[in-house]
């Protein structure tokens, strides 16, 4: 009787743990769901800024922190805006002069949910016991990636090419400003760094 | 001779005219104008997202395997709790590049102006590359929070920001109607110093 009951529990086991091998082996592995909280609007400002110039890569990195170092990919959107809100105007004689703003480059991380993607991170200092890279590490190397594709904008001249830009949109658009003298005298733009202003 | 002189004096008084007309405010001026000036982005919204890392637990689990894992876990000493946020940025602009000449009516002896701006259009204007921690407990047997675990947790925040922000129209129309106002008030003022009393509004 013992046997019979001994044998029911084995065979019900193995039945069990033969299901969740099969099923460990075959089911389609689902993603694991995060708890999130719904999304929440924390601000709207208004502004009235040009754009001249929009920038989109996809960037491999290989970085270390701290003896920690990661291999990812990141897709960053860069923008070149100027804020038309704070034109500075001066009039010289009949001639009322426009200057370009310095410019705001923009560079973020693109929204997409897979615009950042980890291929390896590993602790180069300690391989037995490997510490995992932190959140606060993590945010220091992507500032300087942040840094790093600034100084690439520059570098490339997409600064210099989207002021040139700015000066062609605000030319016409100025042009019949009225000055001091109303539409006597002429308005011009004037870029007063053609190279841009780097931070 | 006499006659001579009659013709270079109505040439002489009437030049100044004649050229002034070309002074003239054109629609097609105006149009070009404000054609060139391509994407003026006017309203900006600032989007926050809160997500968590913990370890599964065995009432939230689904499917079999998902269980045996709440369990295996549940049975681990200790603590695994990551709470990350970060922003997402929506844009609201208009592309002056969509401008028609017919959108631009200008009435050079009333100097009233009608422009028909093209309609609001949202964008997203990328997140924040960094993720912020605003709490962190890992205590006892449990393992640290990964960056590829905090990857995927941000991939997952940035699709559901996508849908509820993105894919739903009401929640961007405070941004839509932010910008509207401020184009309106804007191409208003900037018309008014051409010399126009502006009527602004969207197709």
């Amino acid at each position: 009787m013992i046997m019979k009951w001994i044998k029911i529990i084995v065979i019900v086991l193995a039945a069990v743990l033969a299901y969740y091998v099969v099923n460990m082996l075959t089911a389609e592995r689902k993603e694991r769901e995060y708890k999130t909280k719904t999304a929440r609007i924390k601000s709207i400002e208004q502004m009235v800024e040009l754009c001249t110039l929009d920038v989109h890569e996809e960037v491999p990195l290989k970085d270390s922190v701290n003896g920690k170092w990661i291999v990812a990919r990141q897709t960053i959107e860069g923008r070149v805006r100027f804020d038309l809100d704070s034109l500075k105007v001066e009039e010289r004689g009949d001639t009322t002069i426009v200057y370009l703003p310095p410019e705001r480059v923009d560079v973020m991380e693109s929204a997409s949910p897979s615009a950042y993607e980890i291929y390896d991170s590993w602790d180069a200092s300690n391989r037995l016991f490997g510490r995992a890279l932190t959140a606060a590490e993590e945010n220091t190397l992507k500032r300087r990636w942040q840094k790093n594709v600034v100084k690439r904008v520059y570098d490339r001249g997409y600064v210099s090419r989207a002021r040139r830009q700015a000066v062609e949109s605000l030319t016409p658009l100025f042009r019949q400003m009225q000055g001091p003298f109303g539409k006597e005298g002429p308005v011009i733009v004037i870029d007063p760094t053609p190279s841009g202003t780097r931070r | 001779m006499k006659r001579f002189n009659a013709i270079f004096f109505v040439v002489l008084f009437f030049f100044p005219i004649l050229t002034g007309c070309g002074e003239k405010e054109h629609p097609v001026d105006v149009y070009h104008r404000l054609r060139d000036v391509d994407r003026l982005e006017l309203s900006r919204m600032t989007v926050g997202k809160v997500g968590m890392i913990s370890d599964p637990v065995f009432s939230e689990a689904n499917g079999f395997s998902g269980k045996m894992e709440a369990l295996f876990d549940a049975m681990k000493p200790g603590v695994r709790i990551g709470v990350y946020s970060y922003d997402t940025y929506l844009v609201a602009y208009v592309d002056l590049a969509q401008l028609r000449p017919e959108d631009v009516v200008i009435d050079s002896e009333t100097k009233t102006a009608e422009i028909h701006l093209p309609p609001v259009r949202v964008m997203t204007d990328g997140r924040e590359p960094q993720l912020h921690e605003v709490h962190y407990r890992v205590t006892g047997m449990r393992s640290a929070i990964t960056p590829a675990e905090r990857a995927k947790l941000k991939s997952q925040m940035a699709a559901e920001v996508k849908k509820q922000m993105v894919g739903n129209g009401a929640a961007t129309e405070a941004l839509r109607e932010s910008a509207e106002a401020k184009a309106k008030s804007w191409f208003t003022d900037l018309l008014e110093n051409w010399g126009y009393v502006a009527t602004v509004d969207f197709k």
